[in-house]
């Protein structure tokens, strides 16, 4: 027998081995042992609009680990915080694994079966529906679920429950930038591809943080050989504007201002591309009308810049070679976002930077799958981005789905706002809630728990149990995550991509897709349905829908076609692409999609801020994301144990320091924050980085949204959440 | 058999995972690193020749903030759920009325005199001679946690599952084989690096960044370059105010164990014929000692904690009181059986001593980490006077031990009102968050003083005393002002 002795130092061992590496094959480089994969496969993630491919390892064909995918046209082998952490949240302890309903408000969820579920959910829907009429239930949808997911649900719930309004959370992030170019360029369709990034002379940031809310665009942007002027227009000095060549903190809510007064330095100066605006424009003349009094001496006082940096900042526009711009929630989340988004299009219009390599007026998408939902959700839009109130477009949508054309009805919905004030009126009686936490995302959150509360009937569709949502519902459908499921996602630069199911979902947690199948199998819709068999089948329906549509993606192949291809972007035609060419852009021939083919000069008055500053209420709150590693409402940001790490756990508010030593409030102390709609306690940060008169509050936290202000844009009818009259106090 | 009905279908397929056989396998035949392309001009080409050693380069301009680096060290490294080498935290500063910011990435520095390698008992740390790498012995480690204090960077982490500290080793296995450590992969912007540097360290200026602690304690590795330094940057979370680790076991040994000594000593002056005494030292000197092995991760490996005598006063500190736990059994075993009074006496000087050795390396545990409010000449006079103040209460003047503590008090108060700049954000600490453990120390040294000038209840002033004493340790180990790098 020998014995083992101890040795003095112990080089390896039990510990030490649970950290080696090795190489782990598929071209991965070295992985842990414990985590070595037998095959990989990729999957667009599942949390923003960029739309990273993930590397996702597969031991016995269930997802181990991830790494970002090297071989993608989007993200070139890198990945946000939140990427990486994607699996993480699928362990969570709080997850839905079974159906729970409770009887009456004050009862407990109890667990039941998915076949009372169905029942209920069906015997509750069609009583409301039958003493209420039509109007009287409603869905609230999300970006964050398959293309094919919301495409059933939403026929599902028009089509064959006879529910005649829907919206979804994307109405909060992307509502703008549809209007805005549904009208300008005669369909929703942002024309831009990545590569534009890395061909600009100068990029325009506006009212977007992409350092941080598109980490990997901004990994684009550092791709760019060009030297480009990277101009960001933002109240903050936001990582981004950190970053950037020049920064311009132009005063809350004054951007229509500024871009009407670049639009005259433009004119004035004659840097109009007068060809491009008379070969494929309209609505020029009344536009430089329009933009006359906006001189720059105006736009200084109203905007805080100086006349000599607008002057600089028209110039770049005007005479460089690619000017492109980018905007996100800072233009879309408005009282006038419309045409403030319309106004940033005019400056590309008259510039001719529209259809060039690095040019455009682009929007930059929130969600993963907002780009699907806006063209596949049948809320706004009728399936494929068509028009409810056109009888042809029905006839047609009728035709694929093999549906009476009489269930599809003439109008589109209400939006999320008008079903939210419906139930104050007692026109929305029963609410729907799918993959999205509106009890805290929907601003002036206090009145919307007194409305939640209001409701006969609320079922609340969700991963986890513990959402703000949740917690409200009758009937909770506890659904399968990202990495659960199989469909697809559009990104920003709408690029179809493939999302697979890598995990098993916990318990009787189920796709949103079969929860939909499921009901509707229960409903009783009838034969049609019956074609929406799995994901991938639903996908053949939506490329008949898509034909002949801007969008037309008839040519796109199957889930493994697109996958090979490192997705797909619209349009894609069958035989017209060369699909050696990784990334497309729109207008290059300046033929848009309007009826006369050109794009149009919108424009209107510039309004007051209906949240203005008063003497009670003396401070502008803005609001936006407090760091990459945190997503909306946190949901399933806050299960993973790293990202936690990388922002602060409490609620805060950011101020700077010169208002904090005015109104002598103390870094870290707890201060009050109030505004018309509410008071919330949080902690002080002092920082220069907030504008003076001016706070600034992540919305991840729940305190946020009490104070935000419900007034939403006419024409987007998207929430102004950027702009709120404050006041503060120890 | 039943057909299967819609729900049953629908969960069985939610259950089936078919990805693998649907698509293609990408790179399946790809052997060497896709991702090499990303990285390949970010690490060197060769290893390090002599005088040499590798260093994280970190630009400062390059890092937007999205922290994918802490993710991808969890996932490339198979590390814990909420277990990462690096961080990330932000400067922040204004210039001419123009805010700035910074965001400063941070793992191991790796530095050219380590200090957790210096302080480690068990000599778990290795400095690779080749690479200059610190690596983390992790089989070697009796997770004391001792280098969480010596390093004034916060790297090493102790894992709860395992009861150890593990630690960044720059990845040195894809090092070695020409692949990127995971920060330098997945970093999106290529802001970090791997850079030769001379191995005894490059030169970062007096510190490496704002609010980082004199470089020549450890001499970093790491170099920050563009570094804005027109807009007096500060750490982002410089004023927020963040009690450190209690350490309970910690602050339980650091009352009992000087008590033990300060008795044991008193009754050795005393003449050794103070037998209750005696018993009392030996209790509180065991139970004091108890309480450190309990601070453990791995007790079973607390054998290891001699190896590092030559250079850790931890390992010095536990060899004095392990030796001195042994004279003081001696003593009192010599003391109750009466054995005659010169092998007593002589048995009772080497316990004193022993003790005072002992506590002398106590002292320098905490004096050898740099940290101001832990400096020799007050970290002296708090484990001394806890020492002095039980030994005289066990001397022919008890209250005599009441000045012992009007002096401790005195000292902590001068802290508490009158900090030096050092000492500023220990004294916020204890009249912010700290401020109801500064009230039980206070009113406990006032019952104290009571008992101990009365002299009718020696017990009642002893229990008193131990309980004064673990309130101000207590604020030793919380009140001090941990050096780290910018935080959020």
């Amino acid at each position: 027998m020998t014995v083992k002795l101890p040795k003095w130092r112990a080089f390896d061992g039990p510990l030490t081995e649970q950290l080696l590496r090795e190489p782990g094959s598929f071209g991965l480089g070295q992985v842990p042992v414990h985590m070595k994969p037998d095959a990989t496969t990729t999957s667009v993630c599942g949390y923003c609009s960029t739309g990273c491919a993930l590397n996702i390892h597969l031991k016995e064909g269930e997802a181990v680990n991830l790494t970002p995918e090297a071989a993608y046209p989007v993200n070139l082998g890198m990945a946000c915080p939140k990427g990486w952490e994607a699996l993480e949240p699928l362990g969570a302890s709080d997850r839905a694994m079974t159906p729970m309903y409770r009887a009456s408000r004050e009862a407990p969820l109890e667990p039941i079966s998915w076949s009372e579920a169905a029942r209920i959910f069906c015997d509750r829907m069609r009583e409301t529906l039958g003493n209420h009429g039509e109007e009287s239930a409603a869905f609230l949808s999300t970006g964050q679920i398959c293309t094919e997911e919301m495409a059933l649900l939403g026929s599902f719930a028009k089509f064959g429950m006879g529910v005649r309004h829907g919206d979804g959370n994307t109405r909060q992030c992307m509502a703008t930038s549809v209007v805005a170019y549904k009208q300008a360029f005669g369909f929703d369709a942002p024309p831009y591809t990545y590569a534009d990034f890395e061909e600009s002379d100068v990029i325009v940031l506006i009212g977007s943080n992409l350092c941080i809310a598109h980490p990997i665009m901004w990994q684009r942007v550092l791709q760019n050989k060009r030297s480009p002027e990277i101009i960001v227009i933002d109240p903050r000095t936001t990582e981004t504007a950190a970053q950037a060549t020049s920064h311009l903190p132009l005063r809350p809510k004054s951007d229509l201002t500024l871009f009407y007064g670049l639009a005259h330095l433009i004119i004035r100066e004659g840097w109009v591309d007068q060809a491009y605006v008379d070969a494929h424009t309209t609505g020029f003349e009344s536009f430089a009308t329009h933009v006359k009094p906006f001189d720059p001496e105006t736009v200084a006082v109203v905007s805080g810049l100086s006349e000599e940096v607008i002057f600089q900042l028209a110039k770049s526009i005007g005479t460089k070679e690619r000017v492109s711009f980018w905007w996100t929630m800072g233009v879309n989340q408005s009282y006038e976002a419309t045409r403030t988004a319309q106004a940033i299009i005019n400056l590309a219009l008259m510039t001719g930077n529209v259809g060039r390599p690095g040019t455009g007026a682009n929007s930059i998408t929130g969600q993963c799958n907002a780009m699907g939902s806006r063209l596949f959700s049948n809320t706004t839009n009728l399936l494929g981005g068509h028009d409810f109130a056109n009888p042809e477009h029905r006839e047609k949508v009728a035709r694929t789905l093999g549906i009476d054309p009489a269930r599809i009805p003439d109008g589109p919905s209400k939006a999320y706002d008008q079903i939210i004030d419906g139930i104050e009126t007692g026109d929305t009686r029963a609410l729907w809630m799918i993959a999205t936490n509106g009890v805290h995302s929907w601003g002036n959150r206090e009145r919307m728990r007194t409305l939640m509360a209001k409701l006969d009937f609320l079922v609340v569709q969700d991963m986890y149990t513990s959402t703000d949502s949740a917690q409200m519902a009758d009937l909770l459908l506890p659904a399968a995550g990202w990495g659960e499921k199989e469909g697809t996602f559009i990104n920003s630069e709408r690029r179809v991509g493939v999302t697979k199911k890598v995990k098993r979902a916990p318990g009787q947690a189920l796709a949103d897709f079969h929860i939909f199948r499921y009901l509707a199998k229960t409903w009783g819709c009838g034969d049609w349905i019956d074609h929406w068999e799995s994901p991938e089948a639903a996908f053949t329906i939506l490329k008949e829908l898509s034909r002949e549509q801007p969008c037309d993606i008839t040519g796109i192949g199957s889930y493994h076609d697109i996958d090979d291809a490192g997705g797909r972007q619209w349009p894609c035609l069958k035989g017209e692409l060369d699909f050696e060419q990784p990334e497309r852009r729109l207008f290059a021939d300046g033929q848009f999609y309007t009826e006369d083919k050109r794009a149009k000069f919108l424009f209107d008055e510039v309004q007051a801020n209906p949240e203005s500053t008063s003497e009670s209420f003396p401070l502008t709150l803005l609001t936006g994301r407090g760091t990459s590693a945190q997503w909306h409402t946190q949901t399933r940001t806050e299960k993973s144990g790293v990202l936690c790490r990388l922002y602060p756990e409490d609620a805060y508010v950011e101020m700077h320091p010169s208002d904090a030593e005015v109104y002598g409030l103390k870094v870290n102390a707890s201060v009050r924050v109030r505004s018309r709609h509410g008071e919330v306690a949080v902690r002080l940060v002092v920082t220069p980085t907030v504008g003076r008169g001016q706070l600034f509050m992540p919305m991840h936290y729940v305190e946020t949204n009490r104070l935000t202000n419900p007034t939403v844009d006419p024409h987007s009818r998207q929430p102004s959440y950027k702009a709120c009259a404050v006041a503060i106090a120890t | 058999m039943n057909q299967l009905t819609l729900i049953d279908e629908l969960l069985l397929d939610q259950q089936a995972l078919t990805a693998v056989e649907r698509f293609s396998q990408r790179h399946a035949e790809v052997s060497s690193p896709i991702q090499e392309r990303f990285y390949k001009e970010l690490i060197p080409l060769s290893a390090p020749k002599p005088g040499e050693q590798y260093g994280f380069e970190v630009d400062l301009e390059a890092c937007s903030g999205c922290k994918a680096c802490v993710s991808a060290c969890n996932h490339l490294n198979g590390l814990d759920p909420e277990e990462s080498w690096r961080d990330v935290g932000v400067l922040v500063g204004e210039r001419q009325g123009v805010a700035t910011q910074q965001v400063v990435t941070t793992a191991c520095h790796h530095c050219s005199d380590p200090a957790c390698a210096n302080g480690c008992p068990t000599l778990a740390y290795e400095k690779d001679a080749k690479t200059g790498i610190v690596r983390h012995l992790d089989d070697q480690c009796m997770g004391c946690r001792y280098c969480e204090l010596k390093c004034p960077y916060e790297v090493p982490k102790y894992n709860d599952r395992l009861g150890i500290v593990r630690k960044c080793d720059m990845c040195q296995s894809r090092l070695a084989e020409g692949e990127a450590p995971a920060c330098v992969q997945a970093c999106p912007n290529q802001a970090i690096r791997i850079r030769m540097v001379p191995q005894e360290g490059p030169d970062v200026g007096e510190r490496l960044l704002p609010g980082t602690v004199d470089s020549r304690y450890t001499k970093p590795t790491t170099v920050y370059t563009h570094l804005d330094t027109s807009a007096n940057q500060v750490p982002a979370d410089a004023d927020r105010l963040r009690p450190a680790h209690g350490h309970f076991p910690l602050v339980w040994m650091l009352v009992l164990v000087p008590m033990s000594v300060g008795i044991c000593v008193a009754v050795w002056l005393g003449g050794s014929e103070d037998l209750p005494a005696l018993v009392l030292s030996a209790i509180f000197g065991g139970l004091g000692l108890v309480g450190s092995v309990l601070h453990l991760g791995r007790p079973s490996q607390a054998w290891r904690a001699f190896l590092g005598w030559r250079r850790s006063w931890l390992s010095r500190e536990i060899i004095a009181f392990n030796l001195w736990i042994g004279a003081l059994t001696g003593f009192l075993g010599s003391v109750w059986l009466g054995i005659p009074a010169v092998i007593t006496q002589l048995l009772g000087a080497s316990a004193a001593a022993l003790g005072v050795v002992g506590l002398i390396a106590s002292v320098n545990v905490y004096a050898d980490t740099r940290r101001p409010f832990w400096r020799l000449s007050s970290t002296l006079g708090r484990f001394f006077g806890t020492a002095l103040s039980a030994g005289l209460l066990f001397s022919p003047a008890p209250f005599l031990a009441v000045v012992s503590i009007v002096f401790l008090i005195g000292m902590e108060l001068s802290i508490l009102f009158e900090p030096s700049e050092t000492e500023q954000r220990s004294s916020d600490l204890m009249r912010g968050p700290l401020r109801f453990t500064v009230w039980l120390r206070l009113l406990t040294v006032l019952a104290f003083v009571g008992f101990a000038v009365s002299g009718d209840s020696p017990w009642m002033a002893l229990s008193v005393l131990t309980l004064t004493e673990i309130a101000a340790r207590s604020l030793f180990f919380r009140a001090v002002d941990e050096p780290k790098m910018p935080g959020i």
